[in-house]
């Protein structure tokens, strides 16, 4: 009967595990019936197309709450990526000759841009970790920090402007389907390389042992010290990467629109949020320890079904941030719960959780707490 | 393997804490091949030698020899570096992962980038095989999933993974069933059978002559004697522990008398806690409960006082009959629990002694809403007298204060709801040989004045010296008591708690 329990427990686990597949069948299902055009290509192409971002930031903001802490700054960090990928493609694409010089100067910028960008968010992310894992300041406070300071940086940077490429050489490639075909359309260069940059970071986090070492620290910070893993520069990584992932995200999103704000974001729904609450249905545990970039990815496709499904019924904006709320409400209290369950079984002896089960069973044949019976003495010894 | 070969010798080894030397120049040695039983005290120093062997401090003295080589144990990768494996009481498992990632953490086998998952299994299969767990475990399993038994058998094939020469194990026993006891010992055999030595550090005298080969038994920091298992029996080993009567403090006279029941408790369940405890306490009667580690007895405690739930049973207070709903209601209807640990669960030591003290009174001190702090002035001032607290500030922050202080600080708060049932749950833990005194004596005053106390401690000496009666709790259960008709002292506490059978059948 025990047996039982256990293997109950461990398929509730599982399903619990696997629970964001589950949520997006059940949301598909439910706007098919709900909105009609839903699963056309012409609405799921959009719809996948917004969550390329999203998917980003959660690759980098998974990995940070798997060891443990959090990344508020990763709002900043899109548009420090976004903002500095047009700046100083413009900068390099004037020294480099303008449009006279043809390809090879829109080839070059592009490339130092990149490159200057991805850095730009890597190094604010590595003094985000620094101030946590070395500094030992709790990862909200630094990273809020981060977001303020970013923000001051990103409006200093573009003087408050939007910033535009001199040259639209880019967005063809990077927007252009590669096959003319319903759904298949959706596959560009943007979305291959977000494909491509979530599958490495999956296998990295799943099938390298730096990976379950980053599982270790994030689930017992003393059980992974005891065994030598060198916790404090994991969690400098994973702030690293959350940097990287959302500077890419800004990057790729201001080159498909060939443009970039530095207030993304502070108007509709916030990346921000839409990536937190992603990652925590997603599955990712709060306390870290647990997570996955890919169940992540599947939360965003799944609440931007959600938001699009909910316009498709035409509702508006207002219902989106609810339910993205309830949605995310219902699973952090469902969280909630299952900790207060194994809270309450801290401490239990197994030895004597056969004789409960008897105990249950007499305790609900005399009915009355109070009946005053005497009951025969404790059993004594065996 | 040479039947004498010797392991690990530590010789004078001494550490010093603020305040007490707990550990005193000891010499002490493990042979190969050998289970080595380590006796003592709450507070002898066991503890504290092992965690020196385990190299969890820099500034040890003496000298530490392992396979005839001098080593230095300064951090605990060096300690590792030597051979020496712990199995410590509290597990260090991190149970969102599963087994073998647990078993190989920080050492994961790697086909060029990637986890060699193949290899991962195997090794993990084999190493469960050395506890015998290999058919019984899927190693890609949650340790969340694992039994208690199972987990601690797991912590012990990962520590086997470095193949050390030396295995320390503390209390391993602590929560685990007779027949689990014996799997362990099982396993204990095959891993002595591989010349490794074994530190093997219990209470639990019936386990120590199953299965320990020699024992060495401390006693306030010093080493006492190291004897041949066949040697010694029960009563020596308990008097080497006990020793002489160090604490001078005898409580002569018990209470007021002790005729009204105060508190009834009959058939008092906590479903996988405690079960079917009964009992009855009487006004101004000190209630010792002895146990040993796991048997119940915090948790008693806390059941009592509302912390945790009552599943089912009779609760009469004062003639009254309560339905325990929580701690608030419990204080209110008189019974105080004063927890275990002062740091975590007692005191906000960022707080002045004032507010610590008069926290658990805000509402019965406040008038619509508003608190009136100068209402409690005068409690203030008759706890401080009462218990003699040192700087006579209340507007001392707490941390500042010496750990016996502090305790009594505790004690002022919970003194404060003015119970008619107080709960003490190791009330001198950490704390030095004069406050203990002060705190004892405040005790025995408290009771003269005629309030009840049930007294959880695992200090013998203090048990015996203060309680009227002693009840004997041992897995879950409260089995008996021994009064002061029947007399009792610290061997007979110690034995009961550790019998197989009834409170009066001592011997097996």
């Amino acid at each position: 009967m025990l047996k039982n329990e256990l293997d109950k427990d461990k398929l509730l686990g599982t399903l619990n595990h696997n629970r964001i597949y589950v949520f997006l069948v059940i949301v598909i299902i439910l706007m098919s019936i709900g909105a009609p055009g839903f699963m056309r290509s012409s609405n799921v192409i959009p719809l996948m197309k917004t969550s390329l971002l999203p998917i980003l930031v959660g690759i980098g903001f998974t990995f940070v709450m798997i060891g443990g802490n959090f990344d508020l700054s990763v709002g900043a960090m899109i548009n420090v990526g976004a903002l500095m990928v047009m700046g100083e493609f413009n900068r390099f694409y004037a020294i480099f000759g303008g449009e006279p010089a043809g390809a090879a100067a829109v080839f070059g910028a592009w490339t130092v841009a990149f490159l200057i960008a991805l850095a730009a968010g890597s190094f604010f992310g590595l003094i985000n970790g620094l101030l946590v894992a070395k500094g030992k300041v709790h990862s909200f406070i630094v990273t809020i920090g981060m977001l303020t300071t970013l923000s001051g940086f990103v409006y200093t940077y573009s003087k408050g402007n939007t910033i535009s490429a001199n040259s639209y050489a880019l967005v063809d490639i990077i927007e252009k389907p590669l096959l003319k075909l319903p759904y298949i359309e959706f596959f560009t260069m943007r979305s291959l390389i977000t494909i491509a940059v979530l599958v490495i970071f999956e296998i990295l986090l799943v099938k390298t042992s730096w990976g379950r070492g980053l599982f270790m620290v994030g689930s017992n910070k003393e059980a992974a010290w005891q065994a030598g893993i060198d916790m404090e520069r994991k969690i400098i990584w994973t702030f690293v990467i959350s940097g990287f992932t959302a500077a890419l995200g800004g990057i790729l999103f201001a080159t498909s629109m060939n443009a970039a704000v530095p207030n993304y974001g502070e108007r509709g729904i916030n990346p921000l949020m839409l990536v937190l609450a992603s990652t925590i249905i997603g599955g990712t545990v709060m306390t870290g320890g647990r997570g996955s970039v890919v169940k992540t990815a599947v939360a965003v496709i799944t609440i931007q079904a959600i938001f699009n499904g909910l316009i498709g019924m035409g509702l508006g904006f207002d219902s989106q941030v609810l339910s993205a709320g309830v949605l995310l409400g219902a699973v952090v209290l469902y969280e909630a719960y299952v900790l207060y369950k194994e809270s309450l079984r801290k401490g239990e002896r197994p030895a004597l959780l056969p004789e409960a089960e008897k105990l249950k069973v007499n305790h609900r044949g005399s009915k009355s707490k109070v009946s005053g019976e005497q009951s025969p003495e404790a059993a004594q010894g065996a | 393997m040479g039947e004498s070969a010797i392991a690990l010798q530590m010789n004078e080894v001494s550490k010093q804490f603020p305040g007490t030397l707990a550990v005193n120049k000891v010499s002490f040695e493990v042979k190969a091949g050998e289970v080595h039983a380590l006796m003592g005290e709450n507070g002898a120093g066991k503890s504290t030698l092992m965690k020196i062997l385990a190299g969890s401090f820099a500034d040890y003295s003496g000298e530490i020899i392992i396979g005839g080589k001098p080593v230095q144990l300064h951090t605990p990768h060096m300690a590792k570096e030597e051979g020496v494996g712990m199995v410590y009481q509290e597990l260090s498992i991190a149970y969102n992962r599963s087994v073998e990632e647990n078993m190989f953490a920080g050492k994961i086998p790697t086909k060029g980038l990637f986890v060699d998952q193949a290899a991962l299994r195997k090794q993990s299969l084999e190493s469960l095989a050395k506890v015998k767990l290999e058919d019984k475990i899927d190693p890609g399993t949650e340790m969340k999933n694992i039994s208690q038994h199972e987990s601690q058998l797991i912590e012990m094939a990962k520590v086997m993974n470095d193949n050390p020469k030396i295995l320390v194990m503390d209390e391993p026993t602590s929560a685990l069933s007779s027949e689990e006891v014996q799997m362990l010992f099982e396993i204990i055999r095959e891993i002595k059978k591989e010349g490794v030595a074994i530190v093997y550090i219990s209470h639990h005298l019936p386990e120590i002559f199953e299965i320990a080969d020699r024992v060495t038994v401390l006693r306030d920091g010093k080493k006492i004697d190291t004897c041949d298992i066949k040697d010694v029996d029960n009563e020596t080993l308990v008097e080497m522990m006990i020793g002489e009567k160090i604490d001078d403090f005898v409580r002569d006279c018990p209470g007021a008398d002790c005729n009204d029941v105060i508190l009834k408790v009959e058939n008092l369940t906590h479903y996988g806690f405690v079960h079917d405890v009964s009992f009855e306490l009487y006004s101004g009667e000190i209630l010792g409960v002895v146990g040993l580690a796991g048997s119940g007895r915090t948790e008693l405690g806390r059941c009592l006082s509302g912390a945790d739930r009552v599943d089912y049973g009779r609760l009469v207070l004062d003639d009254e009959e309560i339905t325990v709903k929580g701690m608030s209601q419990m204080l209110d209807k008189g019974v105080a629990y004063l927890s275990e640990n002062r740091k975590t669960e007692g005191l906000a030591l960022r707080l002045s002694n004032r507010n610590n003290i008069l926290s658990t009174i805000i509402g019965r001190l406040s008038q619509f809403f508003f608190f009136r702090p100068k209402k409690g002035d005068p409690i203030l001032k008759e706890l401080y007298e009462k218990l003699t607290i040192y700087p006579h500030d209340p507007e001392i922050t707490t941390s500042n204060l010496s750990g016996g202080n502090q305790q009594k600080i505790l004690l002022a708060k919970w003194l404060s709801t003015k119970p008619k049932v107080l709960i003490l749950d190791e009330p001198t833990r950490g704390v030095d040989v004069g406050a203990k005194k002060l705190i004892h004596e405040t005790i025995v005053k408290l009771a003269e004045e005629g309030l009840s106390v049930i007294l959880l401690s695992s200090d013998l000496p203090e048990l015996v010296a203060l309680s009227d009666r002693v009840a004997v709790m041992r897995q879950g259960h409260l089995i008996g008591d021994l009064t002061k008709e029947d007399g009792f002292d610290e061997n007979k506490v110690l034995l009961a708690a550790n019998g197989e059978r009834g409170v009066f059948s001592v011997e097996y």
